[in-house]
């Protein structure tokens, strides 16, 4: 059966629990195996992770870094290719054609109950004639005669 | 005043080799918490130049009551989290881990370097930087919180479950 102190000991190798705690907890796993267990193998885990370490080469590093500041910095004097600029000011205006899109949408999405005002506007400046038609709206070749 | 403020002051007066005195000193630090966090040398290296970079376009407008070294931890942990983004390199699922790591005929051989850091590739990314940042740069929970801009509780719970990850894996291996 796991130990009531077994998650404490991750905070006592990493010496984050209060002092009095400390002290109480290495006392404890002095005398408790499952916790004597659990602190071998975080530590190491942790002895492990610090063994892995690269040394690589910071004078060629170095030389790389210093040209690409010295090319960031010959681009900024430059001021950037046009292309560039395109392609950064580009990047912002995404969302426009996004937002208009979705205007449109949200437009022809409504109900079109006044699509007849075309017909309305165009007969009611019209005569007797066109007062007839709204009345019969729904019927096409009548409609389709008088506007051509 | 500590000697990375010395150079900051001086680069900001024009200095530019204040500068590479700073990279130099603080290049294996930045290369290892890399190579911790993404277990490949060249990305590493990539991941280490894009942060120095950065710190480069920004020195001027350093603080000088901040810690370099905190400011240091935190633009390469996130330059290695864009990379990994970048690059799509994603966590390796545990099954496949289980796989990738080679049979030992000693179990304590699973904890050798090489294994756990391949056991570290099965963590999220979250888990492995706060244990990383903890084991390998011995740093508090209290500077963790601060160059992960997260709580001590955080801090706390994900470095225990980076833990309790890790012995899964060992355990799965035979390790006890």
């Amino acid at each position: 059966m796991a130990c009531v102190y077994l998650n404490s000991v991750g905070l006592y190798l990493d010496n984050e629990l209060a002092p009095d705690e400390q002290d109480n907890l290495k006392a404890h796993i002095k005398d408790c195996l499952v916790c004597s267990a659990e602190l071998s193998l975080l530590k190491r885990a942790g002895e492990s992770m610090r063994s892995n370490r690269v040394e690589g080469d910071p004078d060629a590093f170095l030389v790389n870094l210093r040209k690409k500041i010295t090319e960031e910095q010959s681009n900024d004097f430059e001021g950037g290719s046009l292309a560039e600029d395109f392609g950064k000011w580009s990047k912002r205006l995404v969302p426009v054609p996004a937002v208009i899109a979705l205007v449109a949408a949200l437009w022809l999405s409504q109900p079109q109950a006044n699509n007849n005002l075309v017909d309305a506007y165009i007969f009611n400046a019209d005569n007797n004639t066109a007062y007839s038609l709204v009345e019969t709206k729904t019927n096409l070749p009548i409609v389709d005669a008088l506007i051509y | 005043m500590d000697h990375d403020q010395e150079l900051i002051i001086s680069f900001k007066q024009g200095n530019q080799e204040a500068f590479d005195m700073l990279v130099k000193k603080h290049y294996s630090r930045a290369i290892n918490i890399a190579y911790s966090l993404l277990s490949n040398l060249a990305d590493a290296q990539d991941a280490a130049q894009e942060a120095f970079l950065n710190i480069y376009r920004k020195l001027k407008d350093f603080r000088m009551d901040a810690s370099f070294s905190t400011w240091l931890y935190r633009v390469v942990v996130n330059s290695c989290y864009d990379l990994m983004r970048k690059r799509k390199i994603k966590q390796v699922p545990l099954d496949d881990l289980l796989e990738l790591i080679p049979a030992a005929e000693d179990k304590s051989d699973y904890l050798k370097k090489e294994t756990v850091q391949l056991a570290l590739e099965g963590l999220p990314f979250e888990y492995r930087s706060a244990i990383v940042l903890r084991e390998m740069q011995g740093l508090s929970y209290v500077e963790i919180a601060k160059i992960l801009n997260i709580s001590m509780g955080t801090v706390e719970s994900r470095i225990f479950r980076a833990r309790q990850m890790l012995k899964t894996i060992f355990l799965k291996k035979g390790v006890s």
